[in-house]
C-alpha cells in the first residue's frame, strides 16, 4: 500500500518546491508575465487592442479548469503538472522564431503566429495550474504554510529581481528584437530547471476512480450558493480587473506619459519586487497570526491609493523615475498583501476541503474570465480614449486617466464586498492597523525575531523583557508562548512583561489561569500583574483570590482589587480588615480601601495607624487616609520634601496653609500661631512647632470641614499631642488634610 | 538646628527668587559693559592697541589681590552691607563711561585712555570688594539642600537674559555708527545694574560678624593656607586653566573679526552660542555635580575645553560657513566652560575649603585667582602683540597672531588636568566612571525619565516612571530607583524592585535589594529574592544562602532558584541535601531547577525519580529541562519543545531523522537503521505512543560506549519509560532525543 507522504517527508522536500518556483519566476519575468512581453509586443508594432487581446488569452484559458479538474485528479496532479509545466516551456521556444516570421511573412502573419503561441501556452499553463493547486495544498503542511509562503515568495522575488534587473540592462543596450530573443532563451533554460526541480516534490498521486468526485453542474451551482464564496469572487473579480489592467498597461503609461525609457520601465518592476520582498514575511506572518481578511483588505486599501499617486506624479522630469520607483515599491507592498491574504482566505476559510474541486475550479475559471476581460477591456478603453488630453486642477488628463479613475472606484466596491465575508472572524482591518500604531512596532518586530532565535535562558529572559517594553499588541502571542516555557524564570519574566503591557483580553485570561494555577510563586505575581494592568475582567478572579489558601495571594489580590478601582469590593475588604489579625494582610486591605477612597474605613484605618509600630507601615496607612480625605499628590510631594529636610518642608507647608486661611478670613490669632509654627519648624524646633500646630487645630472652625476631614484632623491632633517630637506621618497627614479640605 | 538670628532655610528658600532676579539683571549689565565682546570692540574702536586692551582687562582680576587685606574688615562691616555698597558703587563708576566720547573729542586719545583706565580701575576695585563680600554671603543664603537646583535655575535665567542682551547688543552695534551704539548699550547696562542692586537688597542674611566670632584674618594667616597641599594643587590647577582660557576668551572676538572675517555684529552674535551652550548644559552639570561630585564635572569641562583651540585653528576662514562653524565651536565652549565653572566652584566650597577657615581660604583663593586672571589678560595681549607678524601654514593649521594663544589654550589645560586629578574629591567617582554613565544604557531616556520623576506624584504615574527608569539601563537612574524603594506605596516599591532587577547591576542597588530581602515585608522579600537572582550579582550569595533557611517557602524557593541563576557551584551539596529530604512540591521543583542550572550531575538519579512521580505536566517538562541541562545544550531541548507544541509527530520524526544522518556517518550496525526507520515512520504518522516505544527499542540498541555516564543513565531511564505506560509522556521522548543528539560521541 502506498502511503501519502508524511509531514516530515513533505518538509524535507520543500526546498525543491521553493527552488522550482524560484527558477520559474525567472522564466515568468523574462517571458509572458513581466513588462518585457508588453514591450516586445509593442516593439512588434501591435496596437493596444491587439496587445490586450494577446494578454487576455492567458487568463481566458483558465476557463478550461471547469472541464478538466476531475480528469486531472484521476491522471494525477503531479504527473499532469510536470507534463504541462514542461510543455509550456517547449511551446515558448517558438517565440524565438518571431524575428524570422516577421521578416518572411510580415506583421499580420506575425500577429497570428504570436497569438497561436500564446494560445497554446495559455491552455497548457491552465491545465498545469489546475493540477498544481490541489497538489500544493497537499505537499505543504499546514503547520508551516505561512513560513513556506514567506520563504517561497522571498526566493522567487529575489530571483525575479535579479532577472528583471538584468533584463533592463539587456533591453537598454540592445537594438531591435535581439534583446528580447536573448531574454527568452535565458528564460527557457530556467524554465526547464524549474520542471526538473518540481519532479522531486512528493505527493500529487492520482485519485482513484472510487474516491474521485465528478464535477457536475449541480455541484458547481451549490458552490455558487455559498454567500461568502460569491462575495469573495465578486471582490476578487473587481480587484483583478484593476490589478491586471494596470499591470499590463502601466509600462506603456510610464513610457508614453511619464517619459521613462524602456530600461527604466523594466527597472520599475524592480521597485515592485523589492516592495514585495520587504513585506512578504510581514504579510505572511500577520496573515497566519491575525487572519487573512485584514491582510487582504490592507492590500486593497493600498491598491486604492496607487492610482491617486500615479495621477499626481511628476512627468518628464528628473524626479519622475524616483517617484515612479517609490510608487512601485508601494505597489509591491499592496500586491503582496493582496496575494498572500486573498489566497489564504480562499484556502483556509472559504473552500471546504471536501468540495475543493468544485470551488477551486470555479475560482480559477472566474479569475481567468475576469483577468482576460480586464486585459481586453483595458486595451480597448485606452484605444478609445487615445484622444483625451487636458488638465483638471492639478491632474493631467490623458488616455490612462480613465483607467486610473476605474482603479479608484472598483477597489472601493471590493472593500465593501470583502468586509461582508463572515467565514473568518478575526480582527477587523482597523484593529489590524491599530496593531502597528500602538506601542513600538519596530522594536516589537525586532524582539519577535530575537525571541524566535533565542534558546538559552538568559537571552530568552531578556527578549521577554523587551517584548513587554514594546507595549505593542504584536508581541502578545510570544508573551503567551513564554508563559508556557518550561523554565520558571522565563514564565516569571513573562508575567512581569505582561503586567507592563496594555490590557489585552488574551493576556488577562492567561494571567487569570496562572492565578488559579498550582504554582504559588507565579500565582502571587499574576495577582499583582492583574492589578497592574487594571483590566476589569480580572475583578472576579481577584475577588476569589481573597479566599486563596495562601496569604501572599490574598494580599496581592486585595491590593490588585484596590488598583482596579471597582468599589463593589469595598464592603468585603472592610469586613476582612476588621476581622484580620495578620499584619501583612491588614496593610493590604487598608491600602486597597485607601485606593478605593472608602470613607467608612477611616475609623478602622485610624485605629490601625494608632497601633502600628513599623514606621514604613504607618506612613503607608497615613497615605491611605490622605487618599480618602485628602490629596495623594500633595501628600507625596510633602513626603518627598520632608525626607530631605523635614523642618523646612513642613514649615513651607504651614506657610502655604496660612496664605489660604488668610484668604478664608480666619482670625489674626490663628495666623500669628501659624507664623510661629512655621518659624519653629523652619528652625528645626519640632516640639514648639507641634504645640503651635495643635493650637491652630483647636482654634480652627472645624465645623466648616467635611466630617471625614474633621475625624482625621482630630486624630492627628491627638497623635501630635501624644508624641514629642511628633510622628512625621501625623504631621504630614494633618498638614495634607488641612490643606486639601480647605481647598474643597 | 539653626540659631534664631540667622534666616531659616524656609526663609532663605522663599527669598531665592530675588537672588536669581538680581543675577539676571546683573548679567545684562555685565554683557553691555565690561564683560562681553562689546567692551573689547569698544576699546578697539577707541583706537587702543591690543597690549593696552590686555592691560585694561587685566585690571579687573588683578584688583582681586585686595582680598588678602580686607577680608576681616568686610566680615565685620557685614557681607550684605559691603556687597550692596560696592555693588552699587561700581554701577555709578560705570556710568562715567558715558562721557568717553566727550573726553575723546575734547581732550584727545591720551587723556581718554587715562580716563578709561581710571574708570576700569575704580570699577575693578569696587567689584573686588563687593565680591569679597558676596562669596561668604552666598554660602549662607543658599541652603545646601537646594544648592544644585539654585545654581541651575540661576544659570538658566542668567544665560537667558545674557542671550537676549547679546542679541540686542549685536543688533545695536551692527546698525549704529561711531561710538553711539556703545553708549546706548552702556546706558542700558547701568539701568539694569541698578535694578540688580535693588533686587539684591531683598536677599536675607549677610549680617556683620562680631569681633568675638574671629571672622577676620591677617594676611600672614591667609598665606599659611598654602601649606594645604590640596588647596595648593587646586590653585595651581585653576591658575593654569585660567591662563589658558582667559586670553582665548578675551581675544576670540578680535580673532573672529580679523582672521575669520566675521562682521562686528556677527562677532557679538556668536557670543550667543557660548551662552546657549551654557544654558543647555547648566542643569545637567549642576545636577551631575550634586550627584556625582564636583571633580568629575570640573575635569570633564577641562577635557572639552582642550578641544576648542584645535577647532579654532582648523576652522575655515572667510567662507559663508565660517559663521555657523564659529557658532558651533562657541556652543561647545559654552558647555565646557559651564562644566568647569560649576565643578570648580563647587569643589572649592565643598571639598577644598574647610568651613571653619573659609575666610582665610576664600581670601587667598580670590586674591590668587585675581592675580592669575590679570596675568592671563596681560599675557594674552602680549602674545598676540608679539606674534603680530606671524602668518603661514603648518600642515592643516593656519598660523596667525592668535596661534600662540591657541597653543597655550591646548597645553595648559592638559597640565591643569594632571594637577587637579590629584586633589581631594567630595565623592569617589572618577572622570572615567562619570563619562561611562553617559555611555551606558540610554542616557537621553534616562534624563527624560528623571525629569518626569520629579513631576509625578500619583501612583500610576510613579509606577510607570519606575518602569521607565529601569528600562533605560542607565547608571544615571540609580538614585531615583533607590528613592522609590522607600516610597510609602507598596505598588511603587514592588515595581521598583522589578525595575532594579531589569536594569544594569549596580552595587548600591544590590545592597538596597538585600535590605528589602532581609526586611519585614514578605511580598517584597520574595520578589527581592527573585530580583537578586535576575541581576546575577555575586554580592547576593550570602544573603541567598540565608534565604534558604527562611520560614517562608516562597523565599526559600526564590533563593534556591536565584543561587542556580548565580551559577554558584558551592550550593550544589546544600541543594541536593535539601532536595533529598524536601516534601513540598514547590520547593522540590525549585531545588531541582537550580541543580539543573548548576549542571549538578550527581542529581541525575533524584531528578529522574521526580520526573517519574510528578503528575503536573508543566512541572514534568521543567524537570525534563533540568535533566536536559545535565546532558548539555539547553537550547536544543528548548527548540524541540517549542516545535513539538504545534506538531509533535513531525518534529520528533525530524529529530530522529537528523540522528539517523549523524549515526550513519559513524557507520554503526544496520539494525539501528531499521529501528530508526520504524521509529520515524510511526512518529511521522502521528502514532506517538508507537513511535515512543520504537524510540525505547532504538535506545537499547545504541552502543553504550558512545555516551558518557550521565547521558547513559538518562537514556536508560527514558528507554524504560518509553517502552512502558509512560510512552504517552512527550517529555520522555523529547528528553531521549535531546540526550542522544547532544550525548552521542563520534
Amino acid at each position: 500500500m502506498t502511503h501519502a507522504p508524511t509531514n516530515a517527508e513533505k518538509m524535507r522536500r520543500l526546498p525543491w518546491s521553493i527552488g522550482s518556483d524560484a527558477a520559474n519566476a525567472v522564466f515568468a519575468q523574462l517571458t509572458y508575465f513581466g513588462s518585457i512581453f508588453v514591450l516586445f509586443l509593442s516593439a512588434l508594432d501591435f496596437n493596444k487592442t491587439q496587445i490586450g487581446f494577446l494578454l487576455s488569452l492567458v487568463p481566458f484559458s483558465g476557463l478550461i479548469a471547469l472541464f478538466t479538474a476531475s480528469t486531472i485528479a484521476r491522471f494525477g496532479y503531479k504527473r499532469t503538472y510536470i507534463i504541462f509545466h514542461g510543455a509550456r516551456k517547449t511551446v515558448t521556444i517558438l517565440l524565438l522564431f518571431t524575428p524570422w516570421v516577421l521578416a518572411q511573412f510580415g506583421a499580420q502573419v506575425t500577429l497570428i503566429y504570436i497569438a497561436g503561441v500564446v494560445a497554446i501556452f495559455s491552455i497548457v499553463r491552465a491545465i498545469a495550474i489546475t493540477a498544481v493547486y490541489p497538489w500544493t495544498q497537499e505537499y505543504v503542511p499546514s503547520s508551516v504554510r505561512g513560513k513556506y509562503s514567506a520563504i517561497d515568495n522571498i526566493c522567487a522575488t529575489l530571483t525575479g529581481l535579479i532577472a528583471v534587473t538584468g533584463a533592463g540592462y539587456i533591453i537598454e543596450s540592445s537594438t531591435g528584437l535581439n534583446g528580447f530573443m536573448l531574454l527568452f532563451s535565458i528564460a527557457l533554460v530556467f524554465g526547464f530547471i524549474s520542471v526538473w526541480a518540481a519532479a522531486f516534490i512528493p505527493g500529487g498521486a492520482p485519485v482513484p476512480e472510487d474516491k474521485g468526485r465528478k464535477t457536475s453542474s449541480g455541484e458547481l451551482v451549490k458552490a455558487l450558493r455559498d454567500k461568502d464564496f460569491v462575495l469573495y469572487l465578486a471582490g476578487v473579480g473587481l480587484v483583478t480587473i484593476v490589478v491586471t489592467a494596470l499591470a499590463s498597461f502601466l509600462p506603456l503609461f510610464m513610457q508614453e506619459e511619464v517619459g521613462l525609457s524602456s530600461g527604466n520601465i523594466v527597472l520599475l518592476q524592480t521597485g515592485g519586487m523589492i516592495g514585495g520582498l520587504l513585506s512578504t514575511f510581514l504579510w505572511g506572518w500577520t496573515a497566519d497570526r491575525y487572519g487573512s481578511k485584514p491582510v487582504t483588505l490592507s492590500g486593497v486599501y493600498l491598491t486604492w491609493l496607487l492610482p491617486i499617486l500615479w495621477l499626481l506624479m511628476p512627468r518628464h522630469s528628473e524626479l519622475s523615475l524616483y517617484s515612479a520607483l517609490a510608487v512601485a515599491l508601494l505597489q509591491g507592498f499592496a500586491d503582496m498583501a493582496w496575494v498572500i491574504g486573498s489566497a489564504r482566505l480562499l484556502f483556509v476559510n472559504l473552500v471546504p476541503p471536501e468540495k475543493k474541486i468544485e470551488y477551486m475550479a470555479i475560482f480559477y475559471a472566474w479569475v481567468s474570465i475576469v483577468g482576460g476581460a480586464s486585459q481586453m477591456l483595458g486595451g480597448r478603453v485606452l484605444d478609445l480614449a487615445s484622444g483625451i488630453r487636458g488638465e483638471f486642477l492639478f491632474f493631467t488628463i490623458d488616455p490612462y486617466t480613465v483607467l486610473f479613475v476605474t482603479s479608484l472606484i472598483l477597489p472601493a466596491l471590493s472593500i465593501w464586498l470583502l468586509r461582508n465575508i463572515k467565514a473568518e472572524k478575526t480582527v477587523s482591518e482597523f484593529e489590524f492597523a491599530g496593531l502597528f500604531m500602538r506601542g513600538n512596532p519596530l522594536t516589537a518586530a525586532q524582539s519577535l525575531i530575537r525571541y524566535h532565535l533565542a534558546t538559552d535562558e538568559q537571552t530568552i529572559v531578556l527578549t521577554t523583557e523587551r517584548l513587554g517594553q514594546t507595549k505593542s499588541r504584536l508581541a502578545v502571542d510570544e508573551l503567551l508562548e513564554a508563559l508556557a516555557d518550561p523554565r520558571f524564570n522565563v514564565r516569571f519574566e513573562a508575567i512581569i512583561s505582561i503586567a507592563r503591557m496594555p490590557a489585552d483580553p488574551r493576556l488577562v485570561e492567561a494571567l487569570i489561569k496562572i492565578l488559579n494555577g498550582s504554582e504559588l510563586a507565579l500565582s502571587v505575581v499574576a495577582a499583582w500583574a492583574l492589578g497592574r494592568i487594571g483590566d476589569e475582567d480580572a475583578f472576579e478572579p481577584l475577588r476569589k483570590g481573597l479566599d486563596a489558601p495562601y496569604r501572599s495571594i490574598q494580599a496581592h489580590s486585595a491590593r490588585a482589587l484596590g488598583s482596579l478601582g471597582n468599589d463593589e469590593i469595598a464592603p468585603v475588604l472592610l469586613q476582612r480588615l476588621r476581622s484580620e489579625t495578620d499584619k501583612g494582610l491588614q496593610m493590604a486591605y487598608a491600602s486597597a480601601l485607601g485606593k478605593l477612597g472608602v470613607t467608612p474605613a477611616v475609623t478602622d484605618l485610624l485605629a490601625l495607624l494608632q497601633e502600628t509600630q513599623n514606621e514604613g507601615a504607618r506612613m503607608e496607612l497615613a497615605l491611605s487616609l490622605a487618599r480618602i480625605a485628602g490629596d495623594e499628590g500633595h501628600f507625596m510631594k510633602l513626603w518627598r520634601q520632608a525626607r530631605l529636610e523635614a523642618g523646612t518642608a513642613t514649615s513651607q507647608a504651614v506657610t502655604s496653609l496660612k496664605k489660604k486661611l488668610a484668604k478664608k478670613g480666619v482670625t489674626k490669632e490663628i495666623l500669628l500661631k501659624l507664623d510661629g509654627c512655621a518659624e519653629a519648624l523652619a528652625l528645626g524646633d519640632f516640639s514648639q512647632g507641634n504645640l503651635l500646630l495643635q493650637e491652630v487645630i483647636d482654634a480652627l472652625p472645624l465645623e466648616e470641614f467635611k466630617p471625614v476631614c474633621v475625624q482625621i484632623i482630630q486624630h492627628c491632633r491627638c497623635c501630635l499631642a501624644e508624641f514629642d517630637p511628633p510622628r512625621l506621618e501625623c504631621l504630614l497627614l494633618a498638614l495634607n488634610i488641612l490643606e486639601t479640605c480647605l481647598q474643597s | 538646628m539653626t540659631t534664631r538670628n540667622e534666616p531659616t532655610t524656609a526663609e532663605k528658600i522663599s527669598k531665592l527668587p530675588w537672588s536669581i532676579g538680581a543675577n539676571a539683571a546683573n548679567t545684562v549689565f555685565a554683557q553691555f559693559t565690561f564683560f562681553g565682546s562689546v567692551f573689547v570692540l569698544f576699546l578697539s574702536d577707541l583706537g587702543l592697541s591690543k597690549s593696552q586692551i590686555g592691560g585694561l582687562l587685566s585690571l579687573l582680576p588683578y584688583t582681586g589681590l585686595i582680598a588678602l587685606f580686607i577680608a576681616g574688615q568686610v566680615a565685620r562691616f557685614g557681607y550684605k552691607k559691603t556687597y550692596l555698597t560696592f555693588f552699587g558703587g561700581r554701577k555709578v563708576v560705570t556710568a562715567l563711561l558715558l562721557f568717553t566720547p566727550w573726553v575723546l573729542s575734547s581732550l584727545g586719545p591720551q587723556v581718554m585712555f587715562i580716563y578709561v583706565s581710571f574708570i576700569v580701575l575704580a570699577f575693578a576695585l569696587c567689584r573686588s570688594i563687593a565680591e569679597v563680600g558676596v562669596y561668604p554671603w552666598m554660602q549662607e543664603y543658599v541652603p545646601n539642600s537646594v544648592r544644585g537646583k539654585y545654581s541651575a535655575t540661576n544659570n538658566v535665567f542668567a544665560s537667558l537674559t545674557g542671550f537676549f542682551s547679546v542679541g540686542i547688543a549685536g543688533f545695536v552695534i551692527e546698525r549704529a555708527t561711531g561710538l553711539n551704539g556703545y553708549m546706548f548699550l552702556i546706558g542700558a547696562g547701568v539701568i539694569f545694574g541698578f535694578i540688580s542692586v535693588w533686587a539684591a537688597t531683598h536677599i536675607p542674611g549677610g549680617a556683620a560678624v562680631s569681633e568675638g566670632q574671629k571672622a577676620g584674618a591677617g594676611w600672614r594667616d591667609i598665606l599659611r593656607t598654602t601649606r594645604d597641599k590640596d588647596f595648593l594643587f587646586y590653585m595651581f590647577g585653576v591658575s593654569l586653566f585660567t591662563l589658558a582660557v582667559n586670553p582665548v576668551n578675551s581675544f576670540l572676538p578680535l580673532f573672529m573679526e580679523e582672521e575669520v572675517g566675521l562682521s562686528s555684529g556677527n562677532v557679538i552674535l556668536i557670543q550667543a552660542g557660548t551662552l546657549l551652550g551654557g544654558l543647555l548644559s547648566t542643569y545637567l552639570w549642576g545636577w551631575a555635580a550634586d550627584r556625582y561630585g564636583s571633580k568629575p564635572v570640573m575635569l570633564s569641562g577641562i577635557c572639552l575645553r582642550t578641544l576648542i583651540p584645535i577647532f579654532l585653528m582648523l576652522m575655515p576662514r572667510n567662507t559663508p560657513i565660517s559663521f555657523y562653524l564659529a557658532l558651533g565651536i562657541v556652543l561647545l565652549q559654552g558647555i565646557a566652560d559651564m562644566g568647569w565653572a560649576i565643578g570648580a566652584v563647587r569643589l572649592l566650597f565643598v571639598s577644598i575649603v574647610p568651613p571653619e577657615e573659609k575666610t582665610k581660604y576664600m581670601a587667598m583663593y580670590y586674591a590668587w585667582a585675581g592675580l592669575m586672571g590679570g596675568t592671563s589678560q596681560l599675557l594674552g595681549g602680549w602674545i598676540v602683540q608679539a606674534s603680530s607678524g606671524l602668518s603661514g601654514q603648518f600642515y592643516v593649521f593656519r598660523l596667525d597672531p592668535y596661534t600662540g594663544l591657541f597653543l597655550l589654550g591646548l597645553v595648559l589645560p592638559v597640565l591643569s588636568l594632571l594637577l587637579l586629578r590629584g586633589v581631594r574629591s567630595d565623592t569617589g567617582v572618577t572622570i572615567r566612571q562619570f563619562a561611562g554613565m553617559f555611555l551606558r544604557g540610554n542616557p537621553f531616556q534616562a534624563m527624560s525619565s528623571l525629569v518626569s520623576y520629579q513631576f509625578a506624584h500619583d501612583e500610576r504615574d510613579v509606577v510607570e516612571i519606575a518602569e521607565r527608569l529601569g528600562g533605560t539601563r542607565s547608571p544615571l537612574t540609580v538614585d531615583e530607583l533607590l528613592e522609590l524603594l522607600k516610597d510609602p506605596r507598596f505598588n511603587v516599591r514592588f515595581e521598583t524592585i522589578i525595575s532594579i532587577a531589569r536594569t544594569r547591576p549596580d552595587p548600591q542597588l544590590t545592597e538596597a535589594l538585600l535590605q528589602v530581602f532581609n526586611g519585614t515585608e514578605l511580598a517584597l522579600s520574595t520578589i527581592a529574592a527573585w530580583a537578586l537572582g535576575r541581576i546575577g550579582d555575586q554580592q547576593a550569595r550570602e544573603a541567598l544562602y540565608q534565604g534558604l533557611d527562611s520560614p517562608y517557602h516562597s523565599i526559600q524557593a526564590h533563593s534556591a532558584r536565584a543561587l542556580g541563576a548565580l551559577e554558584d557551584i558551592e550550593a550544589v551539596p546544600i541543594l541536593l541535601q535539601r532536595l533529598n529530604r524536601e516534601t513540598d512540591k514547590g520547593l522540590q521543583m525549585a531545588y531541582a531547577s537550580a541543580l539543573g542550572k548548576l549542571q549538578a550531575r550527581e542529581a541525575t538519579g533524584i531528578l529522574l525519580g521526580l520526573l517519574n512521580t510528578f503528575e503536573n505536566e508543566g512541572a514534568r517538562l521543567e524537570l525534563a529541562l533540568s535533566l536536559a541541562r545535565l546532558a548539555g545544550n539547553e537550547g536544543h531541548f528548548i527548540r524541540l519543545v517549542r516545535e513539538a507544541r504545534a506538531d509533535p509527530g513531525t518534529v520528533t520524526a525530524q529529530a530522529v531523522d537528523a540522528l539517523r544522518k549523524k549515526i550513519r556517518r559513524d557507520q554503526v550496525n544496520g539494525t539501528l537503521e531499521t529501528a530508526m526507520e520504524t521509529c520515524i515512520e510511526a512518529l511521522a504518522r502521528g502514532e506517538l505512543e508507537k513511535g515512543a516505544g520504537a524510540l525505547g527499542d532504538l535506545i537499547l540498541q545504541l552502543p553504550p560506549d558512545r555516551f558518557e555516564a550521565t547521558c547513559l543513565v538518562i537514556l536508560q531511564d527514558c528507554a524504560e519509560k518509553l517502552k512502558s505506560v509512560e510512552a504517552s509522556r512527550l517529555e520522555y521522548t523529547l528528553l531521549a532525543l535531546h540526550t542522544i543528539e547532544v550525548g552521542w560521541q563520534s
